[in-house]
């Protein structure tokens, strides 16, 4: 196992804040509360792409009976804000949405009238009340697993050399393709080599401005190792998407 | 791969497939039972995407209807798309229901759905992919029964060699009482295949083709249907719920979590339909005609919203400004409906039912666009199809909707129809310039008005079985692309568009819809080549399938372009929908004097759908109940 610097400083802080309880707190049609949700969408559900999951999210809201705002006008909208979009293919253990109450209900009302709605691959695991801004994620946790018979502890280290070296890659975006070196928007964890698999932990860069796909760190793992990763029962890989951070890497965002 | 389901083996393909959200189950509204505790399983397939799929509302009142049951357990299963196809084939994943993840194979039932007859080569594809033998004479005793019903089933001949049995008419009562059967023989050890078969065979609206010997004329056409056993009914009747406001209606859907093609609230408000366009199925077969009552609809559109969350409630049927109380129906909806901020949607409006005060109660058409269907160009051929619409009402229609704003309509034209001249098609283009000179005449004097568009759509005739219709020839496809041309080269405003659909998608559906048993030949063949999604443009080979029929030596003329005898024995002869042959001969002659019926709600036209029995209806139908 390749232990790289930096990764016992993360403080797991904002635990706390999971458990308060928003029933406790005054909502009203005038002073709207802001609550947050935080949920897992893994297995089957890393296949509901995000415009998908607002339109279901939305109607698991509206007819749950959650005391949720409007926005006022002609055409009224549940105002539902979510973090981080999520790429289809990738699990996480760390999603967020937001919506505003206009009368108090306990979180965990709330939780079990919208998790009724939703499958064990995605469930809300906690309601409370999160004033952070969406905005403030600057850096997302992924765990990636590449799998195949030809990996071994060298391509570990080959990897854990890949990531921690200047990485120059295709960006593709709609002003064309852009060689970028992703280094400065990756900083690798851990990355160990185990039962015919390398998982790699890295946080990547997640503020709008350079935000970085994890599939950019699979992709250089293909060219690197001459790996394939196509063969769903053989070679592949899985991402799941573990935690997120403020700017400065160790704050847990909440 | 050995202990786990095939869907969670496909989870992992996902990857690799376009809208991997097709195939993912898990959508809230799915049913999901303690696979120990069930008795019977039934995988309702539905032959094309999800995204169809999971619109249908026979699927979903259906899926309903079996899970109501405690001890009977109905999953869905749809067709792949090819790519996802390519990846089950290669890992040697069978087809899986999308609840328990299952194979096909592992079911006592696969039904499927038949709702045009261009689904036929998907079908033979998804029992495929499930592993379940495609002929029912291939089938061991450990197969699951594979049934059909739907639309098609009207003329199930083309497929009947696919198929165990087929469930004629409505459902929701007769897939249970199947089920039911299958159960009770399985406990009492009395099962096997061909007993359960046979009994079946018995039951009203059971056609089990294996059972019907078919003999043919020296020309081809059929010579007649013999029953092989001598207690099983020479002519199957079609099932038909009497009273729709008790039977089983649906009071949550499944959520999809992709967008489908109708994602929202459908209420059924009545079935069958009072106009009788002479080319019509639906109009025909869903025959008599049966209300729901204002209070059931709106109980249901409450129990509804409150389980899905939808904001928009579709009151469906054949003509839904037919509808005896369509005026308390949608006030009393609109009391709650507005506040919950939910739109009302009606499709199928008739030209002669839209209403200034219609328009301005219905969202949809407040801000949609707007379609009629005057379906032929000329007040002639709309006499001889029956359809009831003068280019008045028309005009009258347009002039509403120009004055609430619209600057643009759609009209749906059929080409080809029996009696049809080049001056019918020449009409369509001069009707649509009449549009035009109601827009003008509607905004003259008013600024800010846009250029107005005329939006032309015209498909192809095809005679289907059980219309008046059935024995008319289509007409051959050049003449078809002949007219085309000519009604193209009669239009030359750019504010007229012109749409026409695809002349040989309407022929291979007009050889498949009155097609009979030999054509399975043909089926078999076209699977083997790879052939499906006949409906989808991008997988649609008119050429490929041509060669098809040579080289299984069918003439596709013989069913298409063949104006059948009058004293002849149909294919579909075998099924008795409730409109007797009779009547639609009537019709047919009707149809060549141009002569009009009265709608069934003014006067009873004897189409024979009566005996069926049925409740709540506001015709004139004899011996009918008019409680309502």
């Amino acid at each position: 196992m390749v232990q790289l610097s930096g990764s016992e400083n993360i403080i797991l802080s904002g635990d706390e804040l999971l458990s308060r309880d928003v029933g406790e707190l005054p909502a009203s049609p005038e002073k709207p509360l802001q609550i947050r949700a935080k949920f897992y969408k893994i297995g089957m559900m890393q296949y509901i792409s995000h415009l998908d999951l607002v339109r279901t999210m939305t109607r698991i809201i509206v007819r749950s009976g959650v005391p949720a705002w409007y926005s006022q006008g002609f055409n009224p909208r549940l105002k539902l804000t979510f973090s981080l979009p999520l790429s289809i293919g990738t699990q996480s253990e760390c999603e967020f949405f937001d919506i505003r109450l206009i009368s108090p209900m306990s979180s965990a009302e709330i939780m079990s009238r919208l998790n009724r709605s939703l499958t064990d691959e995605m469930q809300i695991v906690a309601v409370y009340p999160g004033t952070r801004r969406f905005g403030d994620i600057a850096w997302a946790d992924y765990e990636i697993k590449l799998t195949s018979p030809s990996l071994s502890e060298n391509a570990a280290r080959e990897l854990a050399d890949l990531y921690t070296s200047p990485l120059v890659v295709t960006k593709r975006s709609k002003t064309g393709d852009k060689e970028v070196d992703i280094l400065p928007f990756l900083s690798l964890r851990s990355c160990r080599f185990e039962d015919g698999s390398v998982t790699l932990r890295a946080l990547l860069s997640a503020d709008s401005a350079n935000y970085l796909n994890p599939e950019y760190l699979v992709r250089a793992a293909q060219d690197r190792l001459g790996l394939a990763l196509d063969d769903p029962f053989g070679e592949c890989y899985t991402i799941v998407r573990k935690e997120v951070y403020l700017d400065d890497r160790t704050t847990v965002f909440r | 791969m050995n202990n786990i389901s095939p869907k969670t083996a496909a989870e992992r393909l996902l990857k690799r497939v376009e809208k991997p959200g097709r195939y993912t189950g898990g959508e809230f509204g799915q049913v999901i039972k303690d696979k120990a505790s069930v008795r019977a399983r039934f995988a309702f397939c539905f032959p094309d995407t999800y995204e169809i799929g999971m619109s249908n509302l026979g699927v979903r009142i259906l899926y309903g209807s079996i899970n109501s049951q405690p001890d009977l357990w109905c999953e869905r299963a749809y067709a792949p798309w090819s790519d996802m196809e390519e990846q089950l084939r290669k890992y040697r994943i069978p087809l899986y229901a999308h609840e328990s993840g299952d194979a096909l194979s592992d079911f006592d039932f696969v039904g499927f759905t038949l709702q045009y007859e261009l689904c036929y080569t998907n079908v033979l594809n998804m029992l495929e992919l499930g592993g379940i033998p495609l002929l029912s004479s291939e089938r061991g005793e450990d197969c699951p029964i594979v049934v059909g019903g739907g639309p098609c089933s009207y003329n199930p001949e083309p497929i009947a060699d696919f198929f165990d049995v087929f469930s004629i008419g409505e459902g929701e009562a007769a897939l249970p009482e199947m089920l039911r059967l299958y159960v009770d023989m399985k406990e009492s050890g009395e099962y096997s295949r061909a007993e359960f078969l046979h009994r079946l065979a018995k039951i009203p609206g059971f056609y089990v083709p294996s059972l019907y010997e078919v003999s043919y004329n020296s020309d081809g056409t059929v010579r007649e249907y013999r029953p092989r056993f001598d207690d099983i009914p020479a002519k199957i009747t079609k099932r038909i719920i009497k009273d729709l406001d008790t039977a089983y209606y649906p009071d949550r859907f499944i959520m999809p979590y992709i967008e489908t093609v109708h994602d929202r609230i459908v209420l059924e408000v009545y079935r069958g339909c009072i106009r009788g366009c002479r080319f019509c199925q639906a109009g025909m077969v869903y025959r008599p005609i049966r209300e729901k009552s204002v209070e059931v609809l709106n109980r249901y559109a409450k129990l509804l919203y409150d389980a899905t969350g939808y904001d928009e409630i579709s009151l469906s049927s054949l003509s839904i400004s037919d509808y005896s109380h369509i005026d308390g129906l949608c006030d009393t909806l609109l009391k709650w409906t507005d506040d919950a901020k939910i739109n009302l949607s009606l499709p199928s409006m008739r030209i002669d039912s839209f209403t200034k005060e219609l328009m301005e109660k219905i969202s949809t058409v407040r801000t949609g666009g707007l379609t009629f269907a005057p379906e032929a160009g000329t007040q002639r051929l709309r006499d001889a199809i029956n359809k009831n619409v003068c280019e008045e009402d028309l005009l009258r229609a347009c002039r509403v909707a120009f004055e609430a704003g619209k600057s643009s309509v759609k009209l749906y034209f059929m080409m080809g129809l029996p009696t049809e001249t080049l001056e019918d098609v020449e009409g369509i283009g001069t009707l649509a310039r009449h549009v035009l000179d109601a827009y003008y005449e509607t905004t003259k004097g008013v600024k800010g008005r846009r250029s107005p568009t005329v939006t032309l759509s015209c498909s192809c005739f095809i005679p289907k079985p059980f219309t008046a219709f059935q024995w008319e020839p289509q007409n051959p496809l050049e003449e078809l692309h002949e007219k085309q041309r000519y009604l193209r080269s009669k239009i030359n405003d750019p504010k007229i568009k012109f749409n026409y659909h695809d002349a040989e998608v309407c022929r291979l559906e007009a050889v498949f819809a009155r097609g009979d048993r030999r054509l399975a030949k043909a089926l078999l063949r076209a699977h083997e080549k790879g052939v499906k999604f006949d409906s989808w443009e991008e997988f649609f080979d008119y050429d490929g399938w041509m060669q098809t029929f040579d080289e299984c030596g069918i003439d596709p003329s013989f069913y298409a372009n063949r104006e059948f005898g009058e004293d002849e024995v149909l294919p579909w002869d075998i099924i008795d929908c409730g409109v007797t042959k009779e009547f639609l001969l009537r019709e047919r002659h009707n149809a060549y004097i141009s002569k009009t019926n009265k709608n069934c709600a003014e006067q009873c036209t004897g189409c024979g759908a009566n005996r069926l029995g049925g409740e709540r209806t506001w015709c004139s139908c004899r011996d009918l109940k008019t409680s309502y």
